[in-house]
């Protein structure tokens, strides 16, 4: 009941964007760190997969790489301007998936309670 | 992880902008001592941000200092001056130190503003099944 494919969709999305928030909040900490390289966290490419294959999506992990943009003279790659628009992305992203699981939790209550 | 690791992170991004902050309006605020000649002039410091251990935020890796030889200046007036007339002066850049301020103060706001969204973010996963 609380693993079909959609609510466990939703909660990879939920922990894919958790984790890609933690990314950014780090790139971010660190833009003045020399050497540091910011890291990009993925996991639509994965969860799609899963899904189109019919494989159950809670196998996806979110995967970290590092980013390959040109480093600024003290070594770090951290684009303030491309963070921040992620960050505000990933925190819409991450309410609408909040809400989507809402709802489909709140059917689910709602067919508990009966009618 | 813990529960609220985004806030924790960018807090962390916060604490070393803010003491590279203190770091440059000392500098500032010590740019015009005078020494004499046989001590050394005021050094500049610059604070070195590093990734924290556990990849979890930032932290201050270090502080580098500036010169200690400063800038020997002939003041036969002032009275530090030695017996050639000459003090010694911290070497700082005026127009460094307020780039480096600008840089400081516009990262301490970023991480702020991290704080704020990962809060919003928070308070909806809290409100999750009301």
């Amino acid at each position: 009941m609380f693993d079909d494919v959609s609510s466990s969709a939703l909660r990879v999305s939920v922990a894919g964007l958790a984790a890609r928030q933690n990314a950014i909040a780090n790139n971010i900490a660190n833009i003045e760190t020399p050497g540091y390289k910011a890291r990009k966290v993925n996991f639509e490419d994965a969860l799609r997969g899963a899904v189109e294959r019919g494989d159950s999506p809670s196998s996806v992990a979110p995967t970290t790489e590092t980013s390959l943009e040109p480093t600024r003279l003290n070594g770090s790659n951290v684009n303030l301007d491309e963070e921040t628009l992620s960050h505000i992305d990933t925190t819409m992203r991450y309410q609408l998936s909040l809400r989507a699981l809402d709802s489909k939790y709140g059917m689910l209550r709602d067919a508990i309670k009966g009618a | 992880m813990s529960t609220f690791n985004a806030i924790g992170v960018a807090g962390s991004g916060v604490t070393v902008y803010r003491k590279w902050l203190d770091a440059v309006s000392d500098n500032i605020a010590n740019m015009d001592n005078v020494s004499r000649t046989s001590d050394k002039a005021f050094q500049a410091r610059y604070v070195v941000a590093q990734e924290a251990a556990d990849g979890n935020g930032a932290q201050v890796g270090g502080v580098a200092f500036g010169s200690a030889q400063g800038i020997v200046t002939h003041e036969p007036d002032n009275p530090l001056a030695d017996n050639e007339g000459n003090v010694r002066r911290p070497d700082i850049d005026l127009g460094s130190q307020m780039a480096q301020m600008m840089m400081a103060q516009r990262a301490y706001q970023a991480n702020l503003s991290v704080v704020d969204r990962a809060k919003e973010c928070y308070s909806a996963a809290i409100n999750l099944g009301k």
